[in-house]
């Protein structure tokens, strides 16, 4: 089988446009994106006043706060999600102006670590806050 | 990868009026805050591992230096808010017209200013 010249360079060209707007995934990010969004609005709110009220307290009274399973868990949430709803900022940033695919998957995979750091962090304090205080 | 994706166009070559401004911002903002979750993060460990700690990283952050780097933090989470709710409006096909987007603007950084301001008024004031 054979093809004309012309034929091929449409076939190449398709593929290059194809590739350019490539939307495997996308629906699925976007939704992502806005719904953590949406999510971290009052859990964002909650966290800052939270954060307002603690401003004077002593070690005691913020152990005594955290004390709650829901302060737990809402602060679980809170790191996650926002973490989470940043590491895909990033990614956007990061295929916006970084040149070369290499370079972008090893700071992709860079964020990706230190975010699992940061939750698998927040995760460790809260459970063995909440197993001390059983104790 | 056979082909480069294209760039975004790089941050000087948009004429600097509200709507640019705003999105620029709204994208530092974020990256910055990045770093006010590692602080979070940082704060609850500190509560974890003990008394001792925590008061140690409550001197970190009632240092003058410190405060200034909440300072901003705050800023950039009520301008995230603000804006990331005009996004969310935007969305679903509100204020979509050139008048509402420059009024939805101001707002945006008006409000984000007061906000900020409001709690600093209420932790250093009341």
């Amino acid at each position: 089988m054979t093809t004309k010249p012309s034929e091929e360079k449409q076939q190449s060209a398709l593929t290059f446009i194809r590739h350019l707007i490539s939307t495997k995934g996308e629906t699925k990010f976007w939704l992502t994106q806005r719904v953590t969004a949406i999510t971290l609005i009052p859990v964002g709110l909650w966290l800052i006043t939270s954060i307002i009220h603690l401003t004077q307290s002593d070690y005691n009274h913020v152990k005594e706060w955290m004390s709650s399973p829901f302060i737990k868990a809402g602060l679980l949430l809170c790191v996650w999600i926002s973490l989470y709803h940043t590491y895909l900022g990033l990614k956007v940033i990061y295929e916006d102006y970084i040149v070369y695919s290499n370079i972008k998957k090893i700071i992709l995979l860079l964020t990706r670590m230190s975010f699992l750091t940061a939750g698998s962090l927040t995760l460790w304090a809260i459970l063995s806050l909440s197993l001390s205080s059983q104790s | 990868m056979p082909y480069l994706r294209p760039l975004s166009p790089h941050l000087q070559i948009y004429k600097p009026q509200l709507t640019s401004i705003l999105s620029i911002v709204h994208r530092f903002t974020g990256i910055a805050l990045v770093f006010g979750i590692f602080a979070l993060v940082y704060w609850i460990m500190s509560i974890a591992l003990g008394e001792s700690t925590f008061i140690k990283a409550q001197s970190y952050f009632r240092s003058w230096y410190s405060q200034i780097f909440l300072f901003g933090w705050s800023f950039c989470f009520f301008f995230h808010l603000c804006n990331g709710v005009r996004h969310i409006f935007w969305d679903t096909g509100f204020g979509l017209e050139l008048p509402h987007v420059y009024r939805s603007g101001w707002l945006v950084l008006y409000g984000s200013i007061s906000l900020t301001l409001c709690t600093w008024g209420y932790i250093y004031l009341i």
